[in-house]
């Protein structure tokens, strides 16, 4: 998966979108102090239109396990998660998708051909308050 | 009386912890979020003040304490005196939504101060 394009890749399923995201969030150094031991982050996968968002899915997490063991539930979280969002939003071939940490955008992709340039998949990670505990 | 933020944690909490449906909703563990909003009959839609994300830990026991301490320590940080003058201001507490309690104004009804608890979906844990 390391060297593989969203081209490249004709036939996407759940958990290989979930393996590509893995991998490029996890590639960034920003990531690194983002999904640290402890943290409560919002994830939500979206469609991004020009004047709306249309909420797919979102769940809130904490992160309890070492940094290897995140990685690989994360991964498979993004597959349940992808499992959840409607086949049209999530075609890699042809639609655009972000990848966002803190609402900063981290990787950007923008098929050639594409249907749309109007319509984008977000995946947005972005940090939550730590909860006070009573 | 003469209020400060410890007075008014306690004269909420005295009311709340005696009733059966604050019991029902405060003792389930888990996420919530306290919101403090101020409503005015002038303004069409509440001002949100201050809100926190929270976790019941805690058994029976010391919830009522914690959750008092909880209620002091935001009134003193975040809520100006004017949304939380006892004798002016009508306080209500409401757990998602539902009013749990309410304590009217001693003096003049002007504005509302409301409290509301609202819990949300326990996070995953990755």
């Amino acid at each position: 998966m390391h060297h593989m394009t969203p081209q490249q890749q004709q036939t996407w399923n759940d958990a290989r979108r979930a393996a590509f995201i893995t991998l490029k969030v996890r590639a960034k150094a920003a990531a690194q102090k983002f999904f640290s031991q402890g943290q409560v982050f919002d994830l939500k996968i979206y469609e991004k239109t020009l004047g709306d968002n249309i909420p797919s899915v979102s769940r809130s997490y904490v992160i309890e396990s070492s940094s290897e063991n995140f990685w690989t539930a994360l991964e498979k979280e993004l597959t349940i998660l992808f499992n959840e969002v409607p086949g049209y939003a999530k075609n890699f071939c042809l639609i655009p998708f972000q990848i966002l940490l803190n609402g900063r955008t981290v990787h950007n992709y923008l098929p050639r051909p594409t249907t749309s340039r109007n319509k984008v998949l977000c995946i947005s990670f972005s940090r939550a308050t730590k909860p006070r505990s009573l | 009386m003469k209020w400060n933020d410890q007075k008014r944690a306690e004269a909420i909490i005295e009311r709340l912890e005696h009733l059966p449906q604050a019991c029902g909703f405060f003792l389930r563990q888990g996420y919530f979020l306290v919101s403090y909003s101020r409503v005015a009959e002038t303004v069409p839609v509440p001002i949100l003040l201050y809100e926190r994300l929270c976790r019941f830990e805690t058994r029976t026991g010391a919830l009522w304490q914690n959750l008092q301490k909880l209620l002091a320590k935001h009134f003193n940080n975040e809520i100006l005196i004017k949304d939380k003058d006892f004798d002016t201001v009508t306080i209500t507490i409401c757990g998602d939504g539902e009013v749990l309690y309410e304590r009217p104004a001693t003096l003049h009804e002007e504005q509302k101060l409301n409290i509301n608890f609202r819990k949300l979906q326990t996070p995953v844990n990755l």
